[in-house]
């Protein structure tokens, strides 16, 4: 096959153990153009390849933000799929535990700028609800050589990987950034879901740890729970009706002061993390309104892009525990996958 | 709706007789069309035969007869059939075949059509067995994901027979003629 195929890419090294699966680095033989190679391999082989993950694969085609990692070229290898995605030299995980370069609050205004504008977006097209489910997460949030910030991992993780231990996890978990609604198994949710992750990750980067890490499911929502109070049918309508709602109660709490909470931050940065982090999904901020909020008008102001930090090549490699051998043949790299999945 | 402005007053609303058809969803009728017509162009085939030195006119033709057979067989609509030798001929125009692996394009591009317009598809083995054993599940499920890159995932594809349809909706055809015009596309 013509234009499709591995032989338009040299490996040029492995980036490491993505969310879901193995990532090459490579690099686009006539272009020049670097890119990350995802090998993903399909579930359920039985069915051939589900019409769902057709559609997922139109729709991440479509996607077309300068805050959202684009889809390049996917074609198929064996009985899987690789997806070329734009190269992307570190993330926002690596960026929080840069403990050298230290985020300034202009440089963290501006983060959050982009990864609004990239939320808004996604939810403008309808794409994220309809077709592609998606982990806002700082290790989902990568950052371009220019210091651009985008949403990467959409969609990719409910058709394509078996659910798996990872060995080399050095990511936290999604459950982190989950919005009570689904830690109490609500099965009609909105896009609101997305904005407790956001809310999440703002709290991370005002205070350089994550707001609520939870070890489990229900200590997530334990965690919620505390710092933020027992919500009520005032402050959530419609909690009682959730299905797990009966299965588990709390202790009471009135929860912690915001200001316990954050404790060196503007009023502003409070005031936006409070609307997001909302019970009721329906009064939770949408990403649009979050960008006119004052936060963003009030000094010190967002930065230009020519003063985000620039991730140099090796910076993502950096806050890895484990060092990659990239010598390795890019058939025996993508080998390891397969065992992966199956342990 | 702006589509029954769209018309001048001499011309008469072909879907207003179903407005109250929520099924029909006659309103939108207009802007679909207009849809399909745009992209219509889109996914122009040219010849290709000349740049297939194993594959003929008359095997192109035994191959979508096999298609119509199946067709028959599952029962399916005949968007799915249109739309599978539409595929057909995207990949063909693109991607030098043998031609024994032609019957294997035309499965793929069934099963994927199936997938996408049928309300229960039929299976792979079911796919493998109309082949009669000629190809191996991974075979197939190989070839169904070459079919989807060279399409480039596109499978809303503006197909002639619903043109069809809907001319001879609006121009009230009998039957006979619908079904005479079926046979010549």
């Amino acid at each position: 096959l013509k234009n499709c195929s591995m032989d338009h890419y040299k490996v040029v090294g492995k980036i490491g153990e993505g969310a879901h699966g193995l990532v090459l680095r490579g690099q686009h033989l006539d272009t020049g153009q670097e890119v990350a190679l995802k090998k993903v391999l399909l579930k359920r082989l039985e069915d051939g390849i589900p019409n769902t993950v057709i559609r997922e694969i139109k729709a991440l085609q479509e996607v077309d933000c300068e805050y959202v990692v684009q889809l390049l070229d996917v074609f198929p290898q064996g009985l899987g799929f690789v997806f070329v995605f734009e190269f992307m030299p570190s993330g926002l995980w690596e960026m929080l535990r840069d403990a050298e370069n230290p985020l300034t609050i202009p440089q963290i205004k501006t983060y959050m700028i982009m990864l609004l504008k990239g939320v808004a977006y996604l939810h403008e097209h309808s794409i994220m609800h309809r077709f592609l489910q998606q982990d806002l997460k700082p290790a989902n949030l990568l950052i371009s050589k220019e210091g651009v910030l985008k949403i990467a991992d959409l969609g990719l993780g409910r058709m394509f990987w078996e659910e798996h231990n990872r060995p080399y996890s050095h990511q936290v978990a999604t459950r982190w950034y989950r919005a009570p609604e689904l830690l109490y198994g609500a099965r009609y949710y909105t896009e609101a879901v997305d904005l407790w992750a956001v809310g999440c990750i703002l709290g991370e980067l005002l205070t350089n740890s994550p707001l609520f890490p939870g070890e489990t499911d229900i200590e997530q929502l334990a965690i919620v729970l505390k710092t933020l109070g027992t919500p009520t049918t005032e402050t959530w309508p419609g909690l009682t009706e959730l299905p797990d709602y009966n299965k588990i109660t709390f202790p009471e709490t009135r929860g912690v002061g915001w200001d316990q909470i954050f404790p060196d931050c503007s009023p502003e940065a409070i005031d936006l993390t409070k609307k997001f982090l909302l019970y009721n999904s329906d009064k939770r901020i949408k990403a649009k309104q979050a960008l006119v909020h004052p936060y963003f008008f009030t000094p010190p102001l967002p930065c230009q892009l020519s003063n985000m930090p620039k991730p140099t090549d090796g910076h993502r490699q950096q806050f890895k525990s484990k060092e990659y051998d990239t010598e390795k043949p890019v058939q025996e790299l993508f080998s390891d996958l397969r065992k992966m999945l199956s342990s | 709706s702006s589509s029954i402005q769209l018309l001048p007053d001499s011309v008469k609303d072909f879907d207003e007789e179903t407005h109250n058809d929520p099924y029909q969803v006659s309103l939108y009728a207009m802007d679909i069309f207009n849809y399909l017509k745009e992209r219509e162009s889109l996914f122009k085939v040219e010849d290709y035969m000349d740049r297939q030195p194993s594959v003929s006119q008359w095997m192109r033709s035994l191959l979508v007869d096999w298609m119509v057979e199946v067709q028959e067989s599952f029962e399916l609509n005949h968007e799915t059939l249109y739309l599978a030798v539409k595929l057909v001929d995207l990949y063909l125009a693109k991607i030098v075949v043998r031609k024994e692996t032609l019957q294997l394009i035309g499965a793929a591009a069934m099963f994927i059509s199936c997938k996408f317009d049928e309300r229960i598809p039929p299976q792979v083995e079911d796919f493998l067995y109309i082949c009669d054993g000629a190809y191996t599940h991974r075979e197939l499920i190989r070839m169904e994901a070459n079919v989807l890159k060279v399409v480039d995932f596109n499978l809303g594809i503006p197909l002639s027979y619903r043109f069809l349809r809907r001319y001879a909706r609006c121009a009230k055809l009998s039957l006979e003629t619908l079904t005479l015009a079926r046979y010549i596309l």
